[in-house]
């Protein structure tokens, strides 16, 4: 009996509980705060000021009230590849 | 908004380990499968010969279950009596329940194709009695000699696909294989016949799990 | 629009400058700068490189083996006397080397390489990251000469020799697992970004469930349940773990705005978490069946459902509006395909789980159209999308030719997508000739071929496009930082573009 396997119901707990462990840590750590500033950590300092080729006129303005003004690639900058 | 989604995934694992814990576990220790009194084990050979299965990969072109008829057409297509069940595994160890059929199902082919020559040949060279097969040819199962010693079986062979010299001679691998084959015969009755939707089930979690 | 170009004397920085000196800060809202993140790379810049050599070489190795395979179909003979290349163990042998060889050597350089940028601390016990690779490695090539000569254990996915082989691989994961978290333990944040969660949990998960499966202590049914529990959960918690995590810390850099909806990637993280595993049981279900049993599956199964749309959605709206990003940037066009294979294959996978599906599908070779969507256009894709973004920035330069980039796309692209297409109508018709017990078995073989025979063509496109990646990558790496690059086909060696004060 396949539902009977006592290894396979052993380790469906093993697999699932700590999470539950980690979850229960996560909670009390704070983890779940501040999410909008934990999206931002991917960045570096000024990435999100560059300018990026492929953006409409709406995006770069867009990004320029959020994030200050915008600045200019210092090579070559982007080229397309397709 | 997440905190409450995350605790409300959090309860609900809660809830369902807890029903593992505490109904599902102990229920499966409780039970236990047995083997059905015309399973015999499988002797010397053919456990030598379901090695060689095993080694050469049989598994992935051929299955080793029949499904219920009540979901698909396995027993009326003559693989079997009736659907597998748990119990007809027992003495299987791994399994080789497979998940493709590019070729036949074998659960019961010991009971389907009883004549070990035509066996031998087929593992020899498929396509010597099935043309239209896709099956690999096994010729390095068998020893191919300038002539056969007093005590060595030799194998029949269509002059088409026969070597141009020389004798083709079972060797003791080929022979196990060709006895675990003819061992796998599934067709005995088991007790609670009724063949359930869950049967049906069983074979369908295995393709749907790969 | 208005532009900035004196950057040292920019107001900002003088703030930030000075709240960097007084630091008792919470260190997340301080974004790092260039210069550190360089310094986290070089870090764990020989495991990486020592990776993706590896894996490359892997890539080459399994695709190899995939093309025997799949002549073999069409060709039965094809190099049929030779015993170590028997379908029954190249097949396995290509498995093989691709899910434990190519992605898996792929996916422990993508971890070690993110981890420490993360983190935002250099990448802990280096070493012990570069001999774990190197004992995996060893494991998986003992492993798969060992399969080649016939010795196996007997089980999909977990063919490699017990003895001989998983040891290596069990101890070689733990090294590589033993850097990840003790770079964990030694970070520098206080939030820990998706992608942290996903690579951290992957590793104690893959072991347990390596272990568990190869334990030779199961017989039948048993074996049959531990046997594709095992492989169901290599896929969720491994496999697609990883390369989610990869794909949400790449996607939004790349194309420059954070991640959609984080609360929903986190929750997306913590379902498949809690679930994933349980969600194997329903597949396991044998005998009469308890109401309150079918109900834990099904709960298991909706649940899962959660990360799925969440990566859907998150990837999406991410990149909604931006498509055109992805004509400037090679890594991003990887992800972008990769993330939409993973919806793709995800929800291929519920439909044929459907009763009606199934029973035309299941044993036809519809399975190994699905498992290419999800195992090539999914893991193999998402990786190379990391190998283009990273290895640049590794190496110090621009890949060096945009031709070779687009003919690898191209070949790859097209070679799959043909690939997964036709095997899969392949399947169906094989599967619909066998529902039917008056068509004989012979008719669903037939039926097979010609999507036989075009798999293998689109095996021979891909198999080119492999060739190029990884001559272009072998072109990159030995031309180094000692020639300047003419006109750069495209700007990727700094992260995004980089100030000229700003030194290396």
């Amino acid at each position: 009996m396949f539902a009977n396997s006592v290894p396979v119901i052993l380790l469906g707990l093993i697999i699932g509980l700590p999470p539950l462990l980690f979850l229960a840590w996560a909670l009390r750590n704070g983890q779940f705060e501040h999410l909008d500033e934990t999206s931002f950590e991917i960045f570096e300092e000024e990435e999100l000021r560059y300018l990026r080729p492929w953006e409409k006129p709406k995006q770069v303005s867009e990004r320029m009230q959020k994030y200050g003004k915008l600045l200019p690639a210092q090579r070559e900058g982007w080229k397309r590849w397709l | 908004m997440t905190r409450a989604i995350i605790l409300f995934l959090g309860a609900m694992a809660t809830v369902l380990f807890a029903l593992v814990v505490l109904i599902i576990l102990p229920n499966a220790m409780m039970s236990q499968l047995e083997a059905p009194p015309d399973l015999k084990p499988y002797t010397q050979e053919e456990l030598l010969g379901r090695q060689v299965y095993i080694d050469n990969g049989c598994v992935y072109c051929h299955s080793q279950q029949v499904r219920d008829p009540s979901f698909t057409t396995d027993v009326a297509r003559g693989w079997g009596s009736r659907p597998s069940v748990p119990a007809d595994y027992v003495f299987d160890k791994p399994h080789l329940m497979g998940t493709m059929r590019t070729g036949p199902d074998l659960i019961n082919v010991g009971a389907r194709l009883p004549d070990a020559q035509w066996h031998l040949l087929h593992l020899y060279q498929p396509r010597a009695l099935v043309p239209w097969s896709i099956m690999p040819p096994y010729p390095f199962l068998f020893e191919h000699k300038e002539t056969a010693a007093p005590d060595d079986t030799v194998l029949t062979i269509p002059q088409s696909h026969a070597p141009k010299s020389g004798v083709v001679v079972v060797t003791d691998e080929a022979r196990a294989l060709v006895a675990y084959l003819l061992a796998l015969k599934r067709d005995y009755p088991v007790n609670n016949q009724a063949p359930t939707q869950a049967e049906g089930e069983t074979g369908e979690g295995e393709g749907a799990n790969k | 629009m208005a532009v900035e170009n004196s950057p040292a004397s920019r107001p900002e920085n003088a703030v930030e400058n000075a709240t960097r000196r007084d630091s008792v800060i919470d260190h997340s809202k301080i974004r790092a700068n260039v210069a550190q993140i360089a310094l986290l790379d070089r870090s764990s810049r020989f495991p990486v490189l020592l990776g993706f050599a590896l894996a490359l070489i892997w890539l080459l190795e399994g695709t190899l083996l995939g093309d025997i395979a799949s002549f073999k179909f069409d060709f039965p003979d094809f190099l049929g006397s030779q015993e170590y290349l028997t379908f029954g163990r190249v097949r396995p042998a290509h498995l093989n080397a691709m899910v434990y060889g190519w992605a898996s050597t792929a996916m422990f350089a993508v971890s070690l390489w993110m981890m420490p940028r993360l983190c935002r601390t250099p990448l802990q016990w280096p070493g012990l990251a570069t001999g774990g690779i190197i004992v995996w490695n060893i494991g998986v090539y003992i492993g798969i000469i060992l399969l080649m000569a016939g010795v196996t254990d007997g089980l999909e996915w977990l063919e490699l020799d017990n003895v001989m082989a998983d040891p290596l691989l069990v101890i070689g994961a733990a090294m590589v697992g033993a850097s990840i978290w003790k770079t964990l333990a030694a970070r520098n944040v206080e939030h820990l970004y998706v992608s942290v969660w996903y690579v951290a949990a992957s590793y104690p998960w893959i072991a347990i469930i390596f272990i568990a499966g190869n334990l030779p202590i199961y017989t039948g049914s048993e074996s049959a349940a531990i046997n594709w529990f095992y492989g169901h959960n290599a896929l969720g918690l491994w496999l697609t773990t990883i390369n989610l995590g990869l794909i949400y810390y790449l996607l939004p850099k790349i194309v420059g705005r954070p991640i959609y909806s984080y609360w929903l990637s986190l929750i997306g993280f913590w379902g498949l978490a809690l679930f994933y595993s349980l969600n194997g049981m329903h597949h396991l279900i044998g005998g009469p069946i308890p109401s309150w049993m079918i109900a834990t599956s099904i709960t298991a199964s909706i649940l899962m459902v959660i990360p799925v749309v969440a990566v859907g959605i998150n990837q999406h709206m991410t990149i909604a509006g931006r498509f055109g990003a992805m004509r400037y940037s090679p890594a991003l066009t990887f992800l972008v395909l990769a993330a939409m294979s993973y919806t793709a294959v995800s929800l291929q996978g519920i439909l044929t789980a459907l009763v009606n599906v199934n029973r035309v599908t299941h044993f036809t070779h519809w399975t190994i159209a699905h498992s290419h969507l999800g195992l090539y256009m999914f893991v193999t894709l998402s990786l190379f999308g990391g190998i283009y973004y990273i290895l640049p920035r590794l190496i110090g330069r621009e890949w060096p030719s945009a031709n070779m980039i687009r003919a690898h796309f191209l070949l790859v692209g097209l070679g799959m997508v043909i690939y997964v297409v036709a095997l899969g109508s392949g399947g169906v018709m094989q599967g619909l000739s066998m529902l039917d017990p008056a068509i004989p078995f012979e008719a669903s073989v037939e039926a097979a071929k010609p999507w036989l025979l075009t798999r293998s063509f689109a095996a021979v496109l891909i198999s080119i496009g492999h060739v190029i990646f990884a001559a272009h990558a072998l072109m990159l790496v030995l031309r180094g930082r000692s020639s300047v690059p003419e006109d750069p086909p495209f700007f990727f060696v700094r992260p995004v573009l980089v100030r000229n004060d700003k030194v290396r």
